[in-house]
């Protein structure tokens, strides 16, 4: 589901109510604080608009310490515009930063897919930068049984 | 053909997935994995003591020294940090896979691949 960027920075400011309906976001919490100062800080003043920037995750992630996440942000029909980078915020992780990818021509597309870390259930956050200076972000919604964000006392999360 | 030229580090050794070969300008997929316990600095020990942070926080891919991607790595990505992406090559050469970690010690490994 896309959203807008009102919804978004809504949502992830200090226990603003949100149209989302994330429970997770409603409350104010030193995690969404962080996010919010992070994408403030990767993002300044700029209004992402939602999409075309697909995000696939599964909605359900049985252990939070390692979910598969694929990222792709299409070219325009033309190719000139394509993206520069990519940032993945997990708002509610204790440390909400996941990683901030850079494509180059070389990449011929801008695509990634690695694992993450959910502490919670939340909503995935992706804001891409395109080549002709324009925002792009969409989210998505994971609901995780077991959180896994390194917090746990237990020394192999993929073991439990 | 692993890189043997860097300083030793007690990083393990990277595994990587890279076509052979390859058309002038097809979109290739490139895999990257590295075994890494990706301390958040959010853990806690047996003892009640927190585990200091120890990730891996860049992974860098070069063609033939020109820049193919890069990632800045933060503490949610998971441990072994892997990464699949892309590359549309037009000539034949050689990708290095770089990873740093906090405190600087690196690992990497390179690849020929052969465009036709």
């Amino acid at each position: 589901m896309l959203t807008t960027r009102r919804d978004l920075l809504a949502s992830i400011g200090a226990g603003t109510v949100s149209a989302l309906g994330a429970g997770a976001l409603l409350a104010p919490s030193t995690a969404s604080a962080v996010a919010r100062t992070a994408l403030r800080a990767h993002i300044g003043r700029a209004s992402p608009r939602p999409g075309p920037l697909s995000l696939d995750i599964a909605p359900m992630a049985e252990n939070g310490s390692s979910v598969p996440v694929r990222l792709h942000v299409p070219a325009d029909a033309d190719g000139t515009v394509r993206a520069l980078s990519v940032l993945l915020l997990a708002p509610d992780n204790p440390d909400p930063k996941i990683a901030l990818w850079h494509f180059t021509p070389l990449s011929g597309s801008a695509r990634v897919a690695t694992r993450i870390r959910l502490a919670r259930s939340q909503r995935v956050v992706a804001v891409a930068i395109m080549s002709d200076g324009t925002w792009r972000q969409t989210e998505r919604a994971v609901h995780v049984t077991i959180g896994g964000c390194g917090i746990e006392n237990a020394g192999q999360p993929d073991d439990s | 053909m692993p890189d043997e030229t860097l300083i030793p580090s007690a990083l393990a050794q990277p595994r990587i997935k890279v076509p052979e070969q390859a058309r002038a300008g097809e979109l290739i997929v490139l895999k990257a994995l590295l075994r890494h316990r990706m301390d958040s600095g959010h853990r806690i020990d047996d003892h009640g003591q927190a585990i200091p942070r120890l990730i891996i926080n860049r992974f860098i891919v070069t063609f033939d020294n020109a820049l193919l991607f890069s990632a800045i790595i933060e503490p949610s990505t998971a441990e072994n940090p892997f990464f699949e992406f892309t590359a549309r090559l037009m000539h034949s050469g050689t990708l290095r896979f770089v990873w740093i970690e906090d405190g600087g010690a690196t690992t990497s490994i390179e690849r020929t691949i052969v465009i036709t």
